[in-house]
C-alpha cells in the first residue's frame, strides 16, 4: 500500500479525503474564500507571526509544561506525562486559537468577532481576545448551556462580550453555531466569525489546527528533551476536536500510537452520548461533511456529555479522515468514567481538570490493560482546569447524596 | 413534460409566481386542500422539507421547520404525499431541502423525486463548488438543481455560476436569512441589475418579500418572486390567507 502523505491535507478543495468542503450558504462562501486567502497572506508574515508567538508567550503563557504525573504513573505502571493546557491563561488551550484568529480578524481590519461556545471556554478566550485588541464581540451560547456553566456567561459578560443565549432546538452547542452562522450571513463585511473547534466550512479546520498546532510541537520537543525518544501513545478528549488535533498533528507521521476520546454519555447502546465517530454514520452539517449523530431521516439527533465540550453531534473532517483510514483509534469514555478520571487526577496528583480532559484521563485509567507495553509512555492532553465544572460536580454529589 | 426554462421563456405575465411553503405544515391536509383549491395562480411551487438545523433561515421559518419536524413530517413523509395527492401533477413543484437530508443515497432519491412528479431542487447550503459535480447527476433524472446568486458573490463567481447553472437562478436579495424586510434596498434592486447584466437566464428574486408594493417594483427587473416567510407568519398566526395570497399573486400578472 502507499502511504499517504497525510500533510497534504486539505485539498484545495478544502477536503480531507472524502470529508470537509464547503457546505455554506452563498452568501458565506466570499466571506470564507477573503478568509482563506488572509489567512495564505498573513500566515507567511513575518510581523503576524512575531506578534501570534509574543502573545502566545507573554499572555497565554507558552510554552506550557510537559508535567510527568508520579503518581499516576505509579498507580499504573505506565510512564503518564500531562501537556498542561490547563495553565494557559483562561484556563484551557481555546485561546491558541483565539489569540491567532483575533490577530488575523485585526490584519483583516474586521471590528466585530462573532463566537459560539459550548462550555463556554471558548467563549470565554474569545471575549478575552476581544478587549484585548478592542473588538465588539457577540457570543452565542445555549441555554442549557448558560444553565450549567454561569461563571463563564459571568467572565464573558465582566470581559465586555455580549452574550446571547440561544433558545431552540437542544440549546447547545449546536444551535450556538447555527446562531452564529445566521449572525454571520447578515453581518459578513465588518464582523469576523471567530469558530471555536476544528470543524465548519473550510478553511476553518485548517487555521483551528494550524493555531493549536503548537500544543503538540512544543510537547514533541519536550518529550524528547526528557525522555530522549517519541512517546508510545497520543491521548486527548476529542469534542470538535481541536485540542485533539493539536497535540496528534505534528506526530501523524512517527510511529505513535493515537487516541482520540468521545464523549460516549451514558454508553452508546444508551443513545445518550456524543460519540459521533463511533456512532457510525457520515452527514454535513455546520458546512463540512463529517461523522454526524443523526436519525434515519437525515435529521442531526440530540446528544449528551456530562462536559458541556464535548456536546456536539459532528466531529472535524480530519479526525474523520484519519478515523477512516486507521491512523487514529477513536474510543469513548462514558460519563461514569470521566467522573473517574476526574477524581484521580484531583487526589493523585493536586490538579482538578476539566471534565473534557478529565475523558481522556478515565479512559487510560479504565483502559491500561489493554495497552500492551510493560511501562508504556503516555502523553495525555490535559486541555483545560476544572474550575468551570465545579457547578456540574457539586451537582452530582447532591444527587448521590439524596 | 415541461421544463422549467421553456415555463419562464413562454411566461404570458411579467413575474412567474413562486410561493414557498414547509412541507405538513400546519398539516398535510391543509396544505393539499389549499395547493388544489389555487394550483392555477401557483406557477412553481416550493416545498420546504423541515430539517432540525435550517442555517439560512430566520425566526419564522426557524418555528415551523421545528414544529413540523416535532409532528413528524420529513422527507420520507413528504415524497409519500406527493405520490398520493395531486400536487405535483397539477403544479410544478421543486423541493427546499437542505443537503444532508439528501446525501446520503443521492441517486435513488433523485429517482423517487422523478417518480412523484418533482421538477428540481433547491439546495441551500450548496453553493457552487459542491454542486458543480452533482449536475449531471441532477440532469440524469432530468431534475434541475437551482443555484444561488447573493449580493456578497464576486464577479468572476457570478459569470461561473450563471454558465453553469441548469436553470433559472435563486436571486439572494440580501445579505441575511430568509424573511420579511419592510422595504426592497436599493442595494438588492443594484444587485439583481448587475447579475442580469451577466446572463440571459431567468432570475428569481428571494428573501423579504411581504407585499404586492414590493412585487409590482420588480416588474421588469427579474422573472419570478419567491414569497415565503409572509405567508408563513400568517399560518402561524391562524390567520386568514387566501384573501393576502390573492393580493400577492394579482401583483405577479
Ligand atoms: C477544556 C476543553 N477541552 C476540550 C474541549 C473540546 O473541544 P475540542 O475537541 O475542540 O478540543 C473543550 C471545549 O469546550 C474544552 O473547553
Amino acid at each position: 500500500m502507499k502511504e499517504i502523505d497525510l500533510k497534504k491535507f486539505p485539498d484545495e478543495r478544502g477536503y480531507f479525503g472524502e470529508f470537509g468542503g464547503r457546505f455554506v450558504p452563498e452568501t458565506l462562501v466570499e466571506p470564507l474564500l477573503r478568509l482563506e486567502e488572509a489567512y495564505k497572506k498573513y500566515k507567511e508574515d513575518e510581523s503576524f507571526k512575531e506578534e501570534y508567538n509574543y502573545y502566545l508567550k507573554n499572555y497565554v503563557g507558552r510554552p506550557t509544561p510537559l508535567y510527568f504525573a508520579k503518581n499516576l504513573s505509579k498507580k499504573l505502571k505506565a510512564k503518564i506525562y500531562f501537556k498542561r493546557e490547563d495553565l494557559c491563561h483562561t484556563g484551557a488551550h481555546k485561546i491558541n486559537n483565539a489569540i491567532g484568529q483575533a490577530l488575523l480578524a485585526k490584519y483583516m481590519g474586521k471590528k466585530r468577532l462573532i463566537a459560539e461556545t459550548g462550555a463556554g471556554q471558548h467563549g470565554v478566550a474569545t471575549a478575552t481576545v476581544a478587549a484585548l485588541f478592542g473588538f465588539k464581540c457577540t457570543v452565542y451560547m445555549g441555554e442549557e448551556d448558560c444553565k450549567r456553566q454561569k461563571m463563564n456567561v459571568l467572565r464573558m459578560r465582566l470581559l465586555g462580550a455580549e452574550v446571547v443565549p440561544v433558545k431552540v432546538g437542544s440549546k447547545t452547542l449546536k444551535e450556538a453555531i447555527n446562531e452564529a452562522l445566521r449572525d454571520w450571513v447578515s453581518n459578513p463585511e465588518d464582523s469576523y466569525y471567530l469558530l471555536g473547534s476544528v470543524v465548519g466550512p473550510h478553511p476553518y479546520p485548517m487555521i483551528v489546527r494550524d493555531f493549536q498546532r503548537i500544543i503538540g510541537d512544543e510537547a514533541k520537543k519536550q518529550i524528547l528533551e526528557i525522555e530522549g525518544r517519541m512517546p508510545d501513545y497520543l491521548v486527548a478528549s476529542v469534542g470538535g476536536g481541536s485540542n485533539s488535533i493539536g497535540l496528534f498533528y505534528p506526530f501523524l507521521e512517527e510511529k505513535v500510537k493515537i487516541i482520540g476520546v468521545e464523549g460516549g454519555g451514558r454508553g452508546l447502546e444508551s443513545g445518550f452520548h456524543s460519540a459521533s465517530i463511533n456512532f457510525r454514520r457520515i452527514g454535513v452539517l455546520h458546512g463540512a461533511k463529517m461523522y454526524l449523530i443523526q436519525d434515519e431521516n437525515g435529521n442531526v439527533a440530540p446528544t449528551h456529555s456530562i462536559s458541556a465540550g464535548l456536546d456536539y453531534p459532528g466531529v472535524g473532517p480530519e479526525h474523520s479522515f484519519l478515523a477512516k483510514i486507521g491512523r487514529v483509534k477513536y474510543d469513548l469514555a462514558t460519563d461514569e468514567v470521566a467522573l473517574k478520571g476526574f477524581y484521580a487526577l484531583s487526589e493523585l496528583e493536586g490538579i482538578i481538570p476539566a471534565l473534557e480532559s478529565a475523558h481522556a484521563i478515565g479512559y487510560v485509567i479504565e483502559h491500561r490493560d489493554s495497552f500492551p507495553e510493560d511501562e508504556p509512555l503516555i502523553i495525555i492532553n490535559l486541555s483545560g482546569r476544572g474550575d468551570k465544572d465545579l457547578g456540574i460536580i457539586y451537582g452530582y454529589l447532591e444527587g448521590e447524596n439524596g | 413534460m415541461v421544463n422549467l426554462l421553456d415555463k419562464f421563456r413562454e411566461k404570458k405575465k411579467s413575474l412567474l409566481f413562486i410561493p414557498f411553503f414547509v412541507s405538513g405544515f400546519p398539516s398535510f391536509h391543509f396544505l393539499e386542500g389549499f395547493l388544489i383549491r389555487n394550483k392555477d395562480k401557483i406557477d412553481i411551487l416550493e416545498l420546504g422539507i423541515p430539517f432540525s438545523d435550517p442555517i439560512a433561515d430566520g425566526p419564522i421559518l426557524q418555528e415551523i421547520n421545528y414544529r413540523a419536524m416535532i409532528n413528524g413530517v420529513n422527507l420520507g413523509s413528504t415524497i409519500n404525499w406527493l405520490a398520493k395527492t395531486e400536487i405535483s401533477k397539477k403544479i410544478d413543484t421543486i423541493l427546499l431541502l437542505y443537503f444532508n437530508l439528501v446525501q446520503k443515497d443521492l441517486e435513488s432519491k433523485l429517482e423517487k423525486f422523478r417518480e412523484v412528479g418533482v421538477k428540481g431542487l433547491v439546495i441551500p447550503d450548496l453553493p457552487l463548488e459542491e454542486a458543480e459535480t452533482l449536475v449531471p447527476l441532477f440532469t440524469k433524472f432530468n431534475l434541475d438543481l437551482i443555484l444561488f446568486i447573493s449580493p456578497t458573490t464576486r464577479e468572476e463567481r457570478i459569470k461561473k455560476i450563471v454558465k453553469i447553472a441548469p436553470s433559472f437562478l435563486y436571486c439572494i436579495s440580501v445579505k441575511g436569512v430568509t424573511g420579511e424586510r419592510e422595504t426592497l434596498l436599493e442595494e438588492s434592486i443594484a444587485f439583481v441589475k448587475r447579475v442580469r447584466k451577466e446572463t440571459d437566464k431567468p432570475l428569481v428574486w428571494g428573501f423579504g418579500i411581504r407585499s404586492g408594493e414590493q412585487i409590482k417594483t420588480l416588474k421588469g427587473l427579474v422573472d419570478g418572486v419567491i414569497v415565503g416567510s409572509a405567508f408563513a407568519k400568517k399560518i402561524l398566526n391562524n390567520e386568514d390567507l387566501q384573501e393576502y395570497f390573492d393580493e400577492l399573486y394579482e401583483a405577479t400578472l
